[in-house]
């Protein structure tokens, strides 16, 4: 059984990219974590979608949902900026605005870090497209 | 430069297929994604295997350290198709046969090397291509005019009895017509300042097409992952594509010599652009939905329903899922396809836009086999 889930593991690491997005670089979903320091984070996951002229998105979809305000791409530097109500581990309703650097922009697993501040509060956040979708 | 000394194949052929592993999964780039195209390095040893595969032929050889130890080098060639139209069997070297080796050491310093030239012991070149392999067959085609059914519509694929097929397209990457940008085979620019002449960017796309452009192209997925060379780069490929019109059921299938043996259908039935080839809203395809109507001689086909998993043209220009894609085929004689592709892709460029090249006619022969998963694990 160990030999099998290792070989479906190696099988759909490398299938994976094979459906990978490749159009506007920020489309898809994108999963990784926000927080204060190295020992509080939240988790975070974003579903983004480029229509042309704006891109949108909704965070954490289930209960807590949330509308992503407002996301720019400067694509002169590869800057995103984010700004969207978010829900904390307690369920409170926080200010969030990040700004970040897109980066490995080549690979199917992207990563945006950067630092977000809200309600006086202030941390990083990280996020990694995930392959395939 | 350094020699060796023989060793069994049957012993090192597990070795082989493994260490070729990571080799072909970078395999059919431009080679400066690859190879260090500055720099020229001789190796001298024994073969111990071919590999007479797509997407790239492998010559394994044993190479003596000073140490006497040996090092089994991976040599890089042109593709099994390309050496076989220049000519060329596996045949022509045996394991045990000793060579030489000029070419490209790899970037990432691992023991391969684009083989520029190879030469047997008696310093006769081998595996290598002629520069044009097209230009005798293509020189002793006959002349005619565009061949056409009963019905007066022109064949697009070869007339009963006859086979053929359509390749060595004049233009390898999509480029506004009117524009005049030089680029290599791959789409790779010359002057990395021309991106912006090639098509009506968007701002993201246009940084996005230079960073892939600056990259030598190396993220392909078509090359990384063999991913179908799907929209208008399925007509640029070297390998070419060959229609066949099947009338009786109101439909053309379009099969692809290059990829991995990659087909799309095109229905001339009248029917809407829905709910076909399985695709929908929902699920966007590689190649699309298309449907197609005659305007006179020319075959309109309308593409929409594109996934964004693949690459749409060589040299890394982007699309989005909202491409619309419009296609005009006119065999303008016998032997020339012309191929026009307008461009509707709101989320990638500012405006529609078109790009034209034609087509070669090969006749009296099939599409070539290459499958980009010849040589892969």
């Amino acid at each position: 059984m160990k030999r099998l889930c290792t070989a479906l593991l190696l099988f759909f690491a490398w299938v994976a990219p094979a459906f990978a997005q490749q159009g506007h670089p920020l489309t898809g979903t994108w999963q990784g974590d926000w927080g204060p320091n190295a020992n509080t984070r939240h988790f975070l996951t974003l579903i983004m979608e480029w229509d042309g002229k704006r891109i949108t998105g909704i965070a954490n979809p289930g209960p807590d949902s949330t509308e992503i305000d407002q996301l720019t791409l400067n694509a002169a530097d590869w800057s995103v900026a984010i700004d969207m109500d978010l829900k904390d581990s307690e369920g409170k309703t926080v200010r969030f605005r990040g700004t970040g650097k897109l980066n490995e922009l080549g690979s199917q697993n992207r990563v945006i870090e950067g630092t977000w501040n809200a309600d006086g509060q202030s941390g990083t956040f990280t996020l990694t497209r995930q392959s395939g979708a | 430069m350094s020699s060796f000394a023989p060793v069994g194949l049957p012993r090192l052929l597990p070795c082989v297929i493994l260490a070729s592993l990571p080799f072909v999964a970078e395999a059919h780039h431009p080679l400066s994604a690859k190879f260090d195209t500055n720099t020229s390095n001789t190796l001298q040893g024994q073969v111990s295997a071919v590999d007479w595969s797509n997407p790239h032929v492998h010559v394994f050889v044993n190479v003596e350290n000073p140490d006497g130890s040996l090092t089994n080098w991976a040599l890089e060639l042109p593709s099994r198709v390309e050496l076989e139209w220049s000519g060329w069997r596996p045949e022509a070297l045996q394991a045990g046969q000793r060579i030489t080796a000029t070419g490209w050491p790899a970037l990432n310093g691992t023991h391969q090397l684009w083989a520029e030239s190879l030469s047997d012991s008696t310093g006769k070149a081998v595996f290598t291509v002629t520069d044009d392999p097209f230009s005798k067959r293509l020189a002793e085609r006959s002349e005619g005019p565009t061949p056409r059914w009963p019905d007066g519509k022109p064949r697009l694929g070869p007339a009963p009895g006859q086979s053929g097929f359509w390749g060595l397209p004049s233009r390898r990457s999509l480029i506004e017509d009117g524009q005049n940008v030089v680029m290599d085979e791959h789409g790779l620019l010359a002057n990395l300042d021309d991106a912006a002449k090639v098509a009506p960017f968007q701002d993201w796309a246009l940084a996005l097409y230079r960073f892939r452009q600056s990259n030598h192209l190396r993220d392909d997925p078509m090359f990384l992952y063999c991913v179908p060379p799907a929209g208008p780069r399925q007509f640029q490929q070297p390998f070419g594509a060959q229609f066949i019109e099947d009338k009786d059921h109101q439909r053309i299938f379009l099969l692809l010599g290059g990829g991995n043996g990659n087909w799309r259908l095109i229905y001339t039935d009248g029917r809407e652009q829905v709910g076909q080839v399985s695709g929908n809203d929902d699920n966007p395809l590689f190649f699309g939905r298309a449907t197609a109507h005659w305007e006179g001689d020319t075959l309109v086909v309308e593409n929409t329903g594109f996934n964004e998993g693949f690459w749409f043209s060589n040299g890394g220009l982007p699309h989005t899922k909202l491409l619309k894609m419009t296609e005009r085929f006119t065999r303008l004689d016998q032997n020339t396809l012309q191929y026009a592709v307008t461009v509707d892709d709101p989320g990638a460029y500012t405006r529609s836009w078109t790009s034209t090249w034609e087509l070669q006619w090969f006749p009296g022969e099939e599409l070539p086999e290459y499958y980009c998963q010849d040589n892969r694990p």
